[in-house]
């Protein structure tokens, strides 16, 4: 009932010679039950995509469908305001209004879909219903404050409350844990797909942060100057990113050069073009044709370890240490490698860190071995 | 009809179904703020009274310049605006300067005073002078004859002198509001440096800071020019009995003092007010970045104060002087004569006028339109004003620019010309001719002309409701009327019913569209007092007057005496803007006034 299609949907602002494509032709089939997330830096054109699905903004070609009905085809002349559209929102500042108590602000989409006599209910299921919703958050015993009563967390509990509490076929959310601190981010990012898997509805959540997206999504759209750059779960993206856009935005840290040196299997054989570096087996690139390859590895993937501490046949290749940083997690190496400089991690047994000197090492020449997981072939 | 255009005039309907009460909203702008404009230059070049099927004649252009007496009237008020404006531009910088920079005793007390002598009407306030200083029973001039030797009557305010005085005091207020945002936005941190290089205090002021407030004191010397070509009421009540005729009075007489009225004439003497004043309009928003408006308000911050030394006490005693000539003489002048039983008698004070001027049936008739009027328009327009505000954030930048374009129409339009403008419009089209001569006309005219204030509150104001807000109400299920009822207009609240406040204020204070739309039965307490006034009955003129300013005083004190407790019982946030903006929107609430004096 609740599936989202999205095709070739066009949103430009401001005109003529100055306008920017804000989304360029975009294509998404969202499923119903999914819970979809739209992840990219800021200025991809995500939240103009959720904006446009909510009505918010009218997009100037292609079309929108929600749960089989056309709500956006603007070259028939078709938009269906949002208030006709049937959806929950959460927005990144939550937008909850200061003049209205805790249950005004969540039963006021409830007495509006009555009034627009959609589902005539009376007071007392009205009641019951916004109970439900503000059950559901954890929030009964708020309900007749008003919102500046409230933390930041309790209010942005409040939205999703409001989005939810008359069980919209669809649910949008925009970065709506942006404004929140990291401790409470993880928590509430829990709390979000339980409820979401409890109401079971259809939800597209935007974000820019790669990990609240690996951890709330079904599936992930990254987007990149309005259009789609890659379509996976979150397996797929942070593991295999198919560009090197996705790789860096997904964490990756350094991107080597490499050659086509034959194939191992189903895997295709790569030879990093660097200096007495051998060859190393991975997965294929997602659509590779002729166009060069690169190696994409995490400073997690990449073992820095003292010169000759490693068989010749166990490191991939050498370099020269160059700085050391400590993350609170690892130490972190930056490697003068063949003219290029690559970031890995320094093993704390290997170095016999923390208590050596972090600082008396950089000099030194290193061994370098790449291991999985956290190297991704990208064309 | 193939299949195509069917298509397309499908689309077109459905477009214009999308957008219906948008384009409805916006043909109503054109209609109420541009129609009467065009209408008035229109007839200028006719032949006819309005309504009336006249041809087309260029003859109001000679005639109307050709006239001994409009020539005079222009002169007179090119005169009494560049004098006015001269004084009172360097009284408000040198009281902006004392009050913000400046280590004076008793500095806080001048910015009230300010805000005081600017908010009340100007025909409270030239009545006041009058009564203090009219050659034949003024106040001052018995006290002054009281002393041994002293000639009769010194003091004669119904001369250039009074008039000048008494519009620079007003001038000076408005003025000075107006320069209070630029000297307290000094930057301080410049003035540091030149300090630290080694130039003293005021040194760096006129070297550093004065530069810097070049911009906004051009743009104060435009206001005050406006202001002085504007001027009506206190050349009305003042001037004219001095004989000093200006522009405004010129267009006032064609219409009410000839018989028939000339209102080709009249219209091209007001056309030409509203050319000048544009133009000055349009350079002063070039000027100051649109600071058409003053705004009171706005975060104080801590700059270096200039010290005084040996000057402290002789300037603190002359502002005090000019406080006390500029608001205590005035008020204290109406509040006496009200209860004084003849003019130029003093013997046992009398609450005797009280008695009569509320025994009047036409006074009571007169309170009962200026209590509807003041409700009416007042709350018409700050919904206006918000509405505007909040549909020009939604609009594309054209559209949108256009709308605010429209709002800001009135300023270039004294009272006066507006009355005419309006009268010209609806008496043009034949269903709307009714409404000519009757109390619906005048409140269209104090609509349109009170329209720029209650866009500026509007735009303040909406600034303030974040966005989402809306949206998330739209989300919910509400359509954009309702969301525009439920959400912006209940969150502007505050500023709306202080904005209604300023309105009504300046609808009870509103002489000139009264005045000239007015009739039998149509009076206002405004025409009233002026009518009394004119009658001699200065008693019960005065005390008309004063109790309408206490009846205003007293809602300004309950409205925020109410704000207060509204406050503390919700711990509503001031800004009522949403989580997110509430670190951006710091500003305390802002009042920002019309800025015509």
């Amino acid at each position: 009932m609740s599936a989202v299609h999205l095709r070739d949907v066009r949103k430009r602002f401001g005109r003529d010679h100055d306008a920017t494509k804000a989304i360029n032709g975009l294509d998404l089939t969202i499923e119903e039950g999914e819970f979809f997330v739209l992840l990219g830096p800021s200025g991809c054109g995500k939240t103009t995509t959720l904006r446009c699905v909510a009505g918010l903004e009218q997009p100037d070609g292609g079309e929108i469908v929600i749960g089989g009905r056309s709500v956006d085809r603007p070259q028939d002349g078709v938009w269906v305001p949002p208030e006709q559209r049937g959806i929950g929102m959460v927005f990144q500042s939550y937008a909850l209004w200061p003049h209205m108590t805790v249950r005004q602000n969540v039963e006021y989409p409830l007495r509006a879909r009555e009034r627009a006599g959609k589902k005539p209910a009376g007071a007392d299921a009205l009641r019951r219903q916004a109970d439900n919703a503000m059950a559901l958050v954890g929030l009964e015993a708020y309900a007749e404050r008003y919102p500046a009563a409230l933390s930041g967390g309790q209010q942005q509990r409040v939205a999703l409350a409001r989005a939810i509490a008359a069980e919209p076929e669809l649910l949008l959310f925009d970065e709506p844990l942006s404004n929140l601190d990291a401790q409470l981010r993880l928590k509430l990012r829990i709390d979000l797909r339980r409820i979401q898997r409890e109401v079971g509805h259809t939800a597209i959540y935007v974000t820019h942060d790669q990990s609240e997206a690996l951890a709330v999504a079904d599936r992930i759209a990254v987007m990149k100057q309005g259009r789609l750059e890659q379509l996976g779960t979150p397996s797929e993206i942070f593991l295999a990113p198919a560009s090197r856009f996705v790789a860096g935005f997904v964490g990756f840290d350094n991107f080597i050069a490499a050659d086509r040196a034959g194939t191992e299997g189903e895997r295709l054989l790569l030879q990093p073009a660097l200096e007495g570096w051998r060859p190393i087996a991975l997965a294929p690139p997602a659509h590779h044709g002729g166009q060069p390859i690169e190696l994409a590895v995490r400073s997690s993937a990449l073992k820095i370890t003292p010169a000759g501490g490693c068989a010749a046949g166990e490191r991939h290749g050498q370099g020269l240490l160059r700085e050391v940083t400590y993350t609170g997690e690892h130490f972190l190496g930056v490697v003068d490698c063949a003219g290029q400089t690559l970031i890995g991690t320094l093993p704390p047994d290997a170095w016999g860190l923390p208590h050596a000197h972090a600082l008396s090492l950089p000099g030194q020449a290193v061994d370098l071995t790449l291991e999985q997981p956290g190297l991704a072939a990208i064309a | 009809m193939n299949q195509a255009s069917a298509l397309s005039v499908e689309r077109l309907l459905r477009q214009s179904r999308r957008h219906g009460l948008l384009l409805l909203f916006l043909a109503g702008v054109a209609v109420f703020y541009v129609w009467p404009l065009v209408m008035l230059a229109v007839g200028a070049f006719s032949t006819a009274a309005p309504g009336d099927a006249g041809e087309w004649s260029l003859a109001a252009l000679g005639t109307t310049f050709a006239s001994a007496a409009t020539r005079a009237a222009i002169g007179n008020s090119v005169l009494l605006a560049a004098s006015v404006t001269t004084l009172s531009v360097t009284l408000a910088f040198a009281l902006a300067f004392l009050s913000q920079r400046s280590d004076l005793p008793g500095r806080r007390f001048i910015t009230p005073a300010m805000v005081l002598i600017f908010a009340v009407p100007a025909l409270f306030y030239v009545m006041g002078y009058s009564l203090l200083a009219n050659p034949y029973t003024g106040l001052l001039n018995r006290l002054i004859a009281l002393l041994p030797g002293a000639p009769a009557a010194l003091l004669d305010i119904e001369s250039w002198a009074g008039l000048i005085t008494v519009m620079v005091f007003r001038s000076t207020a408005l003025l000075y509001l107006f320069l209070l945002g630029p000297m307290r936005a000094l930057n301080a941190e410049q003035e540091e440096a030149s300090l630290v290089a080694g130039v003293p205090p005021f040194g760096t002021f006129l070297r550093i800071s004065l530069p810097s407030l070049l911009p906004a004191l051009g743009g104060a010397v435009l206001l005050g020019l406006i202001g002085g070509l504007e001027a009506f009421e206190s050349v009305l009540i003042i001037g004219q009995p001095a004989g000093i005729d200006v522009i405004a009075l010129r267009v006032f007489d064609y219409l009410n003092g000839s018989a028939p009225p000339d209102y080709a004439a009249a219209s091209m003497l007001a056309v030409m007010l509203v050319l000048v004043v544009a133009v000055l309009t349009w350079t002063q928003f070039k000027v100051c970045g649109r600071r058409g408006f003053v705004s009171i308000g706005g975060k104080a911050r801590a700059t270096r104060l200039v010290p005084l030394r040996r000057w402290r006490r002789p300037l603190a005693g002359l502002v005090a002087l000019y406080l006390a000539a500029a608001l205590a003489l005035p008020i204290g002048a109406l509040v006496f004569s009200s209860f004084q039983p003849f003019p130029g008698v003093y013997g046992k004070l009398t609450l005797a006028h009280y008695g009569a001027v509320f025994a009047r049936g036409d006074v009571i008739d007169a309170i009962g339109n200026t209590l509807a009027l003041a409700t009416g328009v007042g709350v018409a327009t700050m919904v206006f004003g918000i509405a505007a505000a909040h549909i020009g954030r939604h609009l594309a930048p054209l559209p949108a620019g256009l709308l605010r374009f429209c709002t800001l129409i009135p300023i270039a339009m004294p009272g006066l010309v507006t009355a005419l403008a309006v009268t010209w419009a609806y008496v043009s089209i034949p269903g709307l001719r009714a409404l000519y001569g009757t109390l619906w006309l005048m409140a269209i005219a104090l609509m349109v002309s009170l329209t720029p204030l209650a866009a500026q509150i509007g735009q303040a104001v909406t600034a303030q409701i974040g966005r989402e807000l809306v949206e998330a109400a739209r989300v919910a299920g509400r359509g954009p009327v309702h969301s525009f009822f439920d959400i912006v207009l209940r969150l502007s609240l505050p500023g709306f019913l202080a904005g209604w406040f300023l309105t009504a204020v300046a609808v009870c204070g509103s002489l000139d569209i009264p005045l000239l739309l007015g009739g039998a039965g149509l009076d206002t307490v405004a025409t009233q007092i002026y009518k009394l006034q004119q009658f001699g009955r200065f008693g019960e003129s005065s005390a008309l007057l004063v109790s309408l300013v206490g009846v205003l005083l007293l809602s300004a004190l309950a409205f925020l005496l109410a704000r207060r407790l509204v406050r503390t019982t919700r711990k509503l946030p001031s800004a009522s803007a949403s989580p997110a903006r509430r670190g951006q929107s710091s500003q305390p609430t802002q009042t920002i006034i019309r800025s015509s004096p």
